[in-house]
């Protein structure tokens, strides 16, 4: 046969690769949420599972409007330098500031914990007139970004889901 | 499963018709050899190959290995597979597997006129079947069967005229065979400019494919090129960042080329051309190897894009664009100059 069997989801993440662009260095520095972040693009759950995940906003990030911009504020972990004696010295800044696009708004706005990813993905694509495919990755992949900058955390529905999802594709590896 | 609504994806010759809602994950420039793979949302359901063959294969003895390595892996696994001839397809010869929880249907066809051997692989996961048991499967083999008729091989891969890339669909043998129904299988006959696809570029809201004109050597100023672009989600950046002015567009993503816009209309809608030449330093004028780019851009509010079609060629030699035909629509060339 001129053809060779391949795992299943190679090919979707392949794609999701092709279109995910550069991916942002992760900033540890931030006050984190108390969730498990999942890395949406290089996760080895399957597509099915992301797009039930359930992405919720930092509690800790607080928001503000500017000249019609979206600010986020998050919160910085104070390292040891960034307390007294130093901070009576140097004024170390408190927060670390995200300016958010219409684009960028309209996802986090829908960062709820209630509306899954595939909802989110939807709407997109119905707004701005895109391909599921096309939204999907552009918009998984602002997320991703998003959940590196710790202002946003993805929740899986449930853990039986995701050990269900890790054997299926254990087992698509011999079935298909 | 299978949703009802479908579309056709043309690539490299050869035709599909699959359910709307599937996509493109992997695709193959090289026009001998090759495979493409679509997805639905959640997995990959179909892959097809293709390759040009000097001599007729023996697809019998191809698919006879096939089902004996599948029986020596299920001994080898304990495991138990169903394996079915498929029926019902005068041009397919292939294989149902049928596994506890997954379907997958392997099937060949040897295209005479072409030389060229296609292969289609089909995987239904039978848990998503709304029926159970042995209804499931009868299901999934009756879809499979239909996407296999589906499947119709057109021209030689090097020959190829419909190609797709999420919503731009672009047509390099119109108008002619825009017009003939896109269900029926119309051979392309015409030899007479040939676009071979040579690159995509593929990001979220913005899909380039970029063509070769097949008769042209690979010599510096002497290539014909067209590329078509289409950018994306135009309410979130055309009136935001240019003022829907099309010639701040087309400036912006001229590449430092010195270009003039002209504006023009056709079939109502606004369009902005320029001339001019390549980017590139000017002794390449005076020896000839600098090529002349013309530019088409335009808004279309309907599908909430930008296209660009920029097309590269020796000045004596240029490119009839007409013959493109970009998501079912001519290329607006021929247009009226506003005063």
């Amino acid at each position: 046969m001129i053809f060779s069997d391949k795992n299943n989801s190679d090919a979707t993440q392949d794609a999701s690769d092709l279109l995910s662009g550069q991916q942002a260095s992760l900033d540890t520095n931030h006050v984190q949420a108390g969730l498990d972040v999942i890395d949406l693009r290089r996760t080895a759950l399957p597509h099915g599972v992301v797009l039930e995940a359930l992405p919720v906003r930092n509690e800790a990030v607080k928001s503000e409007r500017k000249r019609q911009q979206l600010i986020l504020k998050v919160p910085i972990q104070k390292q040891w330098y960034m307390r007294p004696p130093f901070a009576w010295i140097m004024d170390f800044r408190e927060t670390k500031n995200y300016e958010l696009d219409s684009l960028g708004e309209e996802v986090w706005q829908q960062c709820d914990g209630q509306t899954s990813v595939e909802l989110i993905i939807e709407r997109f694509a119905e707004k701005h007139r895109l391909h599921f495919h096309e939204a999907r990755a552009s918009v998984l992949s602002y997320m991703q970004t998003l959940a590196q900058k710790r202002l946003i955390a993805i929740l899986l529905p449930n853990e039986t889901v995701t050990s269900q999802a890790m054997n299926a594709n254990e087992n698509k590896k011999v079935t298909v | 499963m299978i949703a009802r609504a479908e579309q056709q994806i043309g690539w490299m010759g050869l035709r599909l018709t699959v359910p709307a809602d599937w996509y493109l994950t992997r695709h193959s420039l090289a026009p001998e050899k090759g495979q493409l793979a679509l997805a639905d949302r959640r997995a990959q359901r179909m892959q097809l190959n293709w390759i040009d063959c000097e001599a007729t294969p023996d697809v019998s003895r191809m698919l006879e290995e096939y089902r004996q390595s599948v029986r020596g892996a299920a001994d080898a696994s304990d495991s138990e597979i169903e394996l079915r001839a498929l029926q019902g397809l005068i041009h397919w010869r292939g294989v149902h597997r049928i596994e506890a929880d997954g379907l997958l249907t392997r099937a060949l066809r040897f295209d005479r006129p072409t030389s060229r051997l296609v292969e289609v692989i089909v995987a239904t996961d039978l848990s998503q079947c709304d029926a159970g048991g042995e209804d499931a499967v009868e299901v999934a083999i009756n879809e499979a069967r239909q996407l296999l008729a589906g499947v119709d091989v057109l021209s030689k891969g090097q020959d190829g005229a419909y190609w797709q890339l999420f919503d731009l669909k672009v047509q390099t043998q119109g108008p002619s065979h825009s017009q003939a129904n896109p269900g029926q299988t119309d051979r392309v006959k015409s030899k007479q400019d040939r676009w071979r696809l040579i690159e995509t570029s593929l990001k979220p809201g913005d899909s380039t494919l970029r063509f070769q004109h097949a008769d042209d050597k690979p010599r510096r100023g002497r290539v014909r090129e067209v590329w078509v672009r289409r950018m994306g989600m135009a309410d979130a950046w055309y009136a935001q960042r240019y003022g829907s002015n099309l010639e701040r567009v087309l400036i912006d993503q001229a590449d430092g080329v010195d270009v003039t816009p002209q504006r023009l209309t056709r079939q109502g809608y606004g369009v902005v051309t320029s001339d001019a030449w390549e980017a590139g330093p000017r002794i390449r004028r005076v020896v000839r190897t600098a090529r002349r780019r013309h530019d088409v851009l335009w808004h279309d509010a309907t599908c909430n894009a930008v296209f660009l079609v920029t097309s590269l060629y020796p000045p004596k030699r240029p490119i009839d664009l007409s013959r493109f035909m970009i998501n079912d629509k001519a290329v607006p060339v021929r247009a009226e100059v506003l005063s």
